[in-house]
């Protein structure tokens, strides 16, 4: 309970606290600078969690049923390709990248082999993965703050999804990490799907207050005027 | 013997030749963009064939070994592609020479202890993979992407030491081998367990050092020799 407690408030307090240092910075154009440095925090402490569960082991030699794989890994590589790729390509990861952002936490709330490790007793893995949730949150907001995220988006939220899906059958099935693809997997799949559309939904709400927030704005300014 | 080592050898080399041959040929009159397309597909192909390792070797084997991360020394040159191939930037001409001197090194390094092994999925997949990279280093040569400069071994000689320095805290953060110069090492380890962590880096960062001075100031004296000896004939003949 306790860590499921510490996940969501670090993912919901982690991107507040750094929407709110923006706010008060008030400098423009600093969006792009802020999701490129975070994207390589994100990068670097997904390593930094391997190399830490790595270093539990005598040799480093981690077995195949506890190497940190799950969907967080999946989505560094695709927050690399969203963030740096600026083509058509790029769109496209941008679009799956925030809408799969409650995945990693859906993942996390309903299996927590995914965050922890028997001989983590520190807590330090569990700790980096709960921050790279907030990161990775605050990265989304920051990108559908200044990107349009097409209805298209949804399909490739799922196909990235679906991807995953795959991949975790395959790792289930040849590496041994769990004992096979229960009920409880298909459910946090389901769920993780309706997620993608809460986020969009989510998203054009938030999208049609910012317009009727800056029509009010337009008007009082005209009757002001 | 035979088998084991000299065809698949063979075999790599001839698909090497081939590559750097028939890219070489084909785009010899294109532009810059086009003649690094050929590294962009390689690059694609080394990051395939590293997921396929190590999904392969951690179902095989049950575990995951540190000298398998994709962060050992052979893998390091897979990572230089990107910063020269999509996208010019102030790291390309380092990343470039690191493409070549350590592919050249890595491939020499991993031919000299392969007569030890017998054939397997695994080897075929490793020569595979050590041929694309000394391809992609004989193509940057072949097709003028890259040229050879005196002062572009000092960066690069940062680099390498970087990674020795970087690759031998991550081992002993981690308590494993990630590097070919750690203890357990089939190349180096002899002088690590002999003299340590600290003599052992600082041998291999003074081999790279000799290396990458020997290397480049051998390219820039017969640069010059051919240069001065071109002037000549251009005298000569006025």
């Amino acid at each position: 309970m306790f860590d499921i407690l510490s996940l969501i408030l670090i993912s919901i307090f982690f991107p507040v606290i750094v929407l709110v240092g923006k706010m008060l910075y008030k400098k423009e154009n600093i969006n792009r600078k802020l999701i490129v440095g975070l994207a390589i925090t994100f990068l670097a402490m997904e390593l930094l969690r391997f190399f830490v569960v790595a270093s539990y082991y005598d040799g480093a030699i981690i077995p195949s049923e506890e190497v940190p794989y799950s969907f967080i890994t999946l989505s560094c590589i695709v927050c690399l390709f969203a963030v740096f790729n600026k083509g058509k390509l790029g769109k496209i990861f941008q679009g799956a990248f925030c809408l799969t952002r409650l995945v990693p936490i859906i993942w996390a709330l309903f299996d927590s082999a995914v965050y922890t490790n028997a001989y983590d007793t520190h807590a330090v893995a569990k700790a980096l993965y709960f921050l790279e949730c907030g990161i990775i949150l605050t990265i989304s907001i920051l990108i559908m703050s200044e990107q349009k995220i097409t209805a298209w988006s949804n399909l490739w939220a799922a196909v990235l999804l679906i991807v995953f899906a795959a991949l975790d059958c395959l790792v289930i099935t040849f590496w041994g990490t769990r004992d096979a693809i229960t009920l409880m997997w298909g459910i946090t799949l389901i769920v993780s799907f309706v997620s993608i559309g809460a986020v969009y939904g989510i998203y054009l709400l938030a999208c049609h207050l910012s317009k009727k927030q800056k029509a009010k704005t337009i008007d009082s300014g005209k009757d002001n005027g | 013997m035979v088998l084991n080592y000299i065809v698949p050898l063979v075999v790599t080399l001839v698909l090497v030749a081939l590559f750097v041959t028939l890219c070489t040929i084909f785009l010899k009159n294109a532009s810059e963009e086009k003649k690094l397309i050929p590294i962009k597909v390689v690059f694609f192909l080394l990051v395939a064939l590293e997921f396929c390792k190590i999904f392969y070797l951690i179902a095989t084997n049950g575990r995951y070994e540190p000298s398998r991360y994709p962060i050992v020394f052979c893998s390091m040159v897979m990572f230089a592609y990107p910063l020269f191939c999509f996208k010019k930037n102030r790291f390309s001409e380092v990343a470039k020479s690191f493409s070549i001197i350590p592919a050249f090194v890595i491939f020499a390094l991993f031919v000299g202890i392969q007569w030890q092994f017998n054939m397997s999925l695994i080897q075929g997949h490793s020569y595979l993979y050590h041929g694309a990279m000394l391809a992609v280093a004989i193509y940057l040569l072949t097709s003028k992407l890259y040229k050879f400069e005196f002062k572009k071994c000092f960066p690069l000689f940062i680099v390498l030491s970087g990674y020795i320095l970087l690759s031998t805290v991550l081992s002993l953060f981690i308590g494993g081998d990630i590097s070919y110069f750690g203890p357990n090492s089939s190349y180096l380890g002899f002088i690590y367990n002999n003299f340590g962590y600290v003599v052992g880096n600082c041998f291999v960062v003074i081999l790279f050092f000799v290396l990458c001075v020997a290397v480049y100031g051998i390219i820039a004296l017969c640069q010059r020799k051919k240069k001065k000896a071109d002037s000549q004939t251009e005298v000569q003949n006025v």
